[in-house]
């Protein structure tokens, strides 16, 4: 009796003490009360997470599968102090990837997603699946060769126990800039527009490879009562810069301008050519 | 088939305006997973910049894995062995196997540059520009960029890339240049594509060739019929493999042959080789299986489309004169008087 005190005091400790425990290995952020996962991509099917908080003992990841239920097929890592390795074991395009600690009055779920780049069913299925009680699904996740970018607008679906959270207030954490409460619609749907990207001085300069644009990350971050528990998730993914960035759209016009001339030379009326 | 002829441009027309719509516009209707489910199955229909494709095309993963997997392992290791290539060749497989079913059709009957192409081409006939064919001494020459373009832009350049003796643009250097990247994009109200890439200097030199190319193509387009086709390396890619493929132009010589040359004015890749007295060479590297062909053959059963050993498609008297009461073998429509086959050299 006295050790299962034990241990769900120590539970509801970490589960109190999650948002803070980001500093508790690698770097501390100061954008986020939030603990920020890095990612370490190896090739097409490897990914490696560090700075993991002491709160989380395992990382779950879920492949995207068809015809399964995605709970079933999911597998639960060990998390290293050192870093947590996951792969993709065959079965390519979205995982979902998350780290749960749950106490008696609190529940704190980390989730992100990681596209490994590789033949793979679709997500779709993955992602509507109930996965954690509280969650914040992106609809969509942008494809292979695209990304959230700067500007734009990113959808989420925000539901607890596969219910939408109408009316339900988010917070948009991101390097750089303050803190965003916003508000999803009546289904449940939160609009977010990725702000402002913050390029380095050498990044502004550039010149700069278009083809690797730097990415930072950002963060959701959702709480809802219920059951007498106090339900906070995080949802973490990577932004980049505005879809112009490195591009110059007036120049790109008069270039194709010019190749339009070069093609509109060879234009004749028939009258012309008679003439 | 007897009665009324059937008229295999109008099908093709309408296969053309549906799959326009599904490699354009696809992810709309499946969904925006299915592109990636789709490509692994089919991998040669739409631009991958498009986000809002139905599948994209298969010359971006042959980009990608000549650069990050051969390429940059190779630099990485200072090796190449066979599990360094089996990804490129398993990659070479999957394109395959939809190609061995529809082969070069995929030219003339899906793909959405090509569409596009022909839809200016008819604009331009409708506006009554005179339509051009290359000066005879420029075919051969033409026809062999496509080769150069598949060799360097898809495989060479990013495997330079990858190795890091190129800037990273030239991994997908073909990407880049190819005008399906910029109009797949516009058609979606995207304008990013077109704006040119000012990175680093192989952004700059590819995205100038590109928007260059984009242009010259749009309006060469109105008067030449499908100028960008010519030296597509898909079309390459097509003909590496066609004598695999089932589907396929077959002749039965007749004692006219050469004499009309209908064949050769309705070919909108100017294939000569059709029209000759013999059957050698006629489903030839730059056939597209649009069926023109066999539509303005006069004679009975001399060209024929066919999948494997059935006749899908034959040409036939009737057919020609009822395609011959709209439009010249060229394209020009026959509401306007025509110069003498409506087509000048040069």
């Amino acid at each position: 009796m006295r050790a299962k005190w034990a241990v769900f005091i120590c539970l509801g400790t970490l589960a109190i003490a999650a948002p803070g425990m980001a500093g508790e290995r690698g770097p501390s952020p100061d954008w986020t009360p939030y603990p920020v996962l890095r990612k370490e991509v190896k090739g097409r099917t490897e990914l490696r997470l560090v700075a993991i908080p002491q709160g989380f003992e395992t990382l779950t990841d879920f492949p995207p599968t068809v015809g399964h239920d995605p709970t079933a097929l999911a597998r639960v890592v060990p998390v290293n102090p050192e870093g947590t390795t996951l792969r993709a074991d065959g079965v390519g395009n979205y995982h979902w990837i998350m780290a749960q600690s749950s106490g008696p009055q609190q529940e704190y779920t980390w989730t992100t997603a990681h596209y490994f780049a590789m033949a793979g069913p679709s997500p779709a299925a993955m992602l509507v699946s109930p996965k954690s009680r509280l969650e914040i699904i992106p609809q969509p996740l942008p494809r292979e060769f695209s990304r959230y970018r700067a500007g734009e607008t990113g959808h989420f679906l925000v539901r607890f126990g596969q219910h939408p959270l109408p009316n339900q207030v988010v917070t948009l954490y991101a390097p750089g800039q303050p803190e965003e409460r916003l508000a999803t619609d009546a289904q449940g749907i939160l609009r977010v527009q990725l702000p402002p990207f913050p390029l380095s001085p050498s990044q502004q300069t550039g010149p700069q490879p278009r083809h690797r644009p730097p990415l930072q990350p950002f963060q959701l971050a959702v709480t809802w009562p219920a059951e007498s528990k106090r339900f906070t998730t995080v949802f973490q993914y990577e932004y980049g810069p505005d879809p112009f960035y490195n591009r110059n759209p007036a120049w790109g016009w008069l270039v194709t301008g010019v190749g339009m001339v070069g093609g509109a030379s060879l234009w004749r009326s028939r009258k012309g050519e008679r003439a | 088939m007897s009665g009324r002829a059937i008229s295999l441009s109008r099908l093709r027309s309408g296969v053309q305006i549906i799959l326009f719509m599904v490699t354009v516009y696809g992810g709309l209707v499946i969904g925006p997973y299915a592109a990636d489910k789709i490509s692994t199955a089919l991998p040669a229909l739409s631009c991958t910049y498009d986000q809002q494709n139905g599948a994209w095309c298969a010359l971006r993963p042959f980009q990608h894995l000549s650069s990050h997997q051969v390429g940059e392992t190779m630099a990485r290791t200072g090796t190449a062995d066979w599990a360094l290539f089996a990804p490129l060749l398993w990659t070479l497989l999957a394109f395959l196997s939809f190609f061995v079913v529809l082969n070069k059709a995929f030219c003339g009957w899906v793909c959405p540059l090509g569409s596009v192409q022909e839809l200016l081409y008819t604009i331009g006939r409708r506006l009554g520009m005179v339509a051009h064919n290359l000066p005879p001494g420029w075919l051969s020459g033409v026809r062999s960029i496509k080769w150069f373009l598949l060799l360097f832009f898809v495989f060479l350049l990013p495997l330079a890339a990858g190795l890091g003796w190129l800037p990273g643009a030239a991994g997908e250097a073909w990407c880049r240049v190819c005008p399906s990247r910029i109009l797949t994009t516009l058609l979606t109200g995207n304008g990013e594509q077109i704006a040119l890439a000012v990175g680093d200097s192989g952004d700059i030199v590819l995205g100038l060739l590109g928007n260059l190319l984009f242009g010259f193509m749009v309006t060469a387009a109105v008067v030449v019929r499908q100028p960008f086709c010519r030296i597509c390396p898909m079309l390459a890619f097509n003909a590496i493999f066609k004598r695999m493929a089932p589907l396929r132009l077959t002749k039965n010589p007749h004692p006219h042959c050469g004499r009309c040359r209908s064949c050769h004015a309705a070919c909108p890749m100017e294939i000569a080789e059709i029209a000759l007295p013999q059957d050698k060479n006629i489903f030839h590297d730059d056939c597209t299986l649009c069926g023109r062909c066999v539509e303005f053959c006069p004679q009975d059963q001399v060209l024929h489309l066919k999948f494997g050993p059935v006749s899908l498609y034959r040409s036939r008297p009737e057919i020609f004169r009822a395609r011959s009461r709209v439009e010249l073998a060229n394209g020009s429509l026959r509401t306007r008087k025509p110069s003498a086959e409506g087509v000048s050299h040069g």
